[in-house]
């Protein structure tokens, strides 16, 4: 386990399969029914065409990879940042991962499909690295 | 129905509670297996109250409303049993090339009241 005071270079992938099960645990979890999550005929009719998942439900994958490479320091003092940029559907299997930044401040953070196509983005700070409110 | 047109800049929707109980967290475990089990919350759990406070109080809704971004700022990691109350309130919006989009602020307290992380997400307003 990493101690947090340490510089890595590359946050730990965290992994995940993301089925009808999840997504509707991860529904149930946050009270978070918009149809286009649970309801196939209407996620279907829809530009998406078809269920997709809530981008949150994929954004705790960050949270743990910056867990396990950084500790729990790094987790309980942070601002995470992120765009969503593609959907995550039904049984994509997801991969969160990070690169530090160049100027030293926190990570650029992504989580990629099995496709390879980034479907979050974002950068997280931590301590006096922290984006303004 | 909150339209685009009708959802107010600065508008407050109250106010939600979450109690981290055991029975909590066993489910979010159940999805999250990795998830340390050291007592306090954790950091993903940032969505459940969040979620939780803008699904139950920014009602109705349009279906079809998208994520867009997402930004969270964690203070303190609260503790298993905590009870957290959550506020929401519209941030602004923007029309940007056809596509409608709300912000929206939350800040969750813990019980002796001290922030414990905010939030502000960015929703495509479907109507």
């Amino acid at each position: 386990m990493a101690d947090g005071t340490t510089p890595i270079d590359r946050l730990t992938p965290v992994t995940k399969r993301i089925d009808r099960a999840a997504i509707r645990l991860y529904a149930e979890l946050t009270d978070d029914f918009n149809p286009i999550h649970v309801d196939p005929d209407f996620a279907a009719a829809t530009p998406m065409k078809g269920i997709i998942a809530h981008g949150l439900l994929s954004v705790n994958l960050l949270w743990q990879s910056v867990r396990r490479s950084l500790g729990e320091a790094a987790v309980s003092d942070a601002t995470l940042d992120i765009r969503f940029l593609r959907p995550v559907r039904e049984d994509d299997v997801v991969t969160a991962g990070g690169q530090r930044r160049a100027e030293g401040d926190g990570y650029d953070v992504w989580i990629d499909n099995q496709h390879g196509e980034t479907v979050i983005a974002g950068r997280i700070l931590h301590g006096a690295g922290r984006a303004p409110s | 129905m909150h339209l685009f047109d009708t959802l107010r800049e600065g508008a407050a929707f109250g106010a939600q509670e979450l109690h981290l109980s055991d029975a909590l967290m066993e489910r979010w475990t159940s999805l999250y297996p990795d998830d340390p089990p050291d007592g306090r919350m954790p950091a993903g759990m940032i969505a459940v109250a969040s979620m939780r406070a803008y699904s139950s109080l920014v009602v109705p809704r349009p279906p079809g409303n998208i994520h867009g971004s997402q930004r969270y700022e964690m203070l303190r990691r609260p503790v298993v049993g905590e009870r957290l109350t959550t506020r929401i309130a519209c941030a602004g919006k923007e029309l940007k090339r056809d596509r409608r989009w709300v912000h929206f602020d939350t800040e969750t307290v813990g019980e002796d009241g001290t922030p414990c992380f905010r939030g502000r997400m960015t929703i495509l307003w479907a109507a």
